[in-house]
């Protein structure tokens, strides 16, 4: 019974949406930064350590992965704990104005903005042979902390794009305060020359129906709201993401599709 | 070791239903295809979520079986939910099922668990306990996560997805 008040304020949004009164968001390609972790010696190693970064913006993410081999024969190496990491997502309190929650809130659920978060990157005490990309959008005072000997630290300005539930064209979803509810259609997203990898999170981890699927990868990712609501993939040549389907639900995050280019 | 001992198992599995479904050894018959046409195996492995108060870890036993990723969200430098997606990879291994899944959580406030394979079982948000069920085939993953309706995971919890298979598989 409590659901449909959560999402007052979305309704209220939904009809200034409508009238044309509130932009719409567009993929982002810029304001994304990164690090590629490359081990010291030619020895496999484990990687340990963790990023902390404040939040920007409602659409302030981190998405980090490994990648064996180079080239065409780049893949992606699952033995890395491959993290997509968003901010974003708690608005109950001041939304349903349900009682205090039995655990609290700590922003007060109002914005992530400002907000610390510390990601663990990490093996998992799998010795690694391959590259660790870490990348993250809309962030700042950030730093990353490897605490595991033999890897080495570069710089990165990532090529970061996202599909987020504000820019999708065709669907009706609503995005206030990084939480969305409505129906979501998908869309694409070209990757870079020497390939990209994506990570897909539905915009209906809180409730909804439908099925989405992934492709442009190593092969088709079928999603759903109750189940594998996200994915990963990569592909070492350019390629295009496409995400079809439909969702109708709410989801606590804006940020859909990812794709992330592999550096030459 | 015995993630390595799993692997091996579930493989030979595979490699004996699909001989089994291919007859003599030949190409698969043609109505050889799809889930229903050959035994599903147990997805042995587990998946575990746990934040001992020193930063959320998400490990797994899946590996050169499943892809795992990690997807968190959370307001404000905490997580929300924390999900770990086991996608079926390269269609290596497609006859798997989660005849026994069995989901517990652990934590000193509250904290909701659940697992998916075909179904979904959820426990909903509580402080301890153990739930299993059946949660049949795999088509797309195997889903473990750990998460909070209100606020955000306070440590220390743990979350453990866990598929062992019927009583008298040998893994």
């Amino acid at each position: 019974m409590t659901t449909p008040r959560r999402f007052v304020p979305i309704a209220a949004a939904v009809l200034l949406v409508a009238a044309g009164l509130v932009p719409m968001a567009h993929a982002a390609e810029e304001q994304a930064i990164g690090w590629i972790l490359t081990r010291v010696g030619s020895a496999a190693e484990p990687i340990e350590g963790n990023l902390a970064a404040s939040a920007v913006s409602d659409e302030s993410s981190v998405f980090m992965f490994a990648a064996s081999g180079r080239g065409a024969s780049r893949r992606v190496d699952y033995r890395f704990t491959t993290t997509t990491a968003s901010w974003g997502g708690d608005q109950w309190v001041r939304v349903n104005q349900d009682p205090v929650p039995s655990v609290p809130c700590p922003a007060a659920c109002d914005s992530p903005v400002g907000w610390q978060w510390t990601i663990p990157v990490t093996s998992n005490n799998r010795a690694l042979s391959s590259t660790v990309y870490v990348a993250a959008f809309h962030v700042r005072f950030t730093t990353l902390t490897i605490t595991s000997p033999g890897w080495k630290v570069h710089r990165w300005t990532p090529t970061w794009q996202q599909l987020t539930t504000s820019n999708s064209r065709g669907s009706t979803m609503v995005t206030a305060e990084h939480e969305a509810v409505g129906t979501y259609r998908g869309g694409e997203i070209t990757g870079g020359r020497y390939g990209s990898v994506a990570s897909v999170g539905l915009p209906c981890d809180m409730y909804g129906l439908g099925d989405m699927t992934l492709t442009g990868g190593t092969r088709a990712r079928h999603m759903t709201c109750t189940g594998a609501s996200g994915t990963v993939d990569g592909w070492p040549k350019r390629t295009t993401w496409r995400l079809t389907g439909a969702i109708t639900g709410a989801g606590a995050g804006t940020d859909v599709l990812i794709v992330v280019d592999y550096p030459r | 070791m015995r993630t390595a001992r799993r692997v091996v198992a579930v493989i030979t599995a595979l490699l004996a239903t699909t001989f089994l479904a291919t007859g003599s050894g030949g190409l698969p018959a043609a109505h050889a295809s799809g889930p229903a046409a050959m035994a599903d195996v147990p997805a042995y492995g587990s998946i575990t979520i746990t934040d001992p108060g020193t930063g959320p870890r998400e490990s797994w036993t899946y590996d050169g079986v499943l892809d795992c990723t990690t997807y968190t969200r959370g307001p404000s430098g905490a997580p929300q939910s924390i999900k770990v997606t086991c996608n079926v990879s390269q269609g290596l291994i497609s006859n798997l099922d989660c005849p026994l899944m069995i989901v517990s959580r652990w934590t000193e406030s509250v904290v909701g668990a659940r697992a998916t394979c075909g179904t979904t079982l959820d426990m909903g948000v509580g402080t301890d306990g153990m739930a299993e069920a059946d949660l049949g085939h795999v088509y797309d993953a195997i889903t473990c996560e750990a998460y909070v309706n209100v606020g955000v995971l306070v440590p220390p919890y743990s979350v453990t997805c866990d598929e062992p298979g019927l009583p008298g598989d040998s893994p």
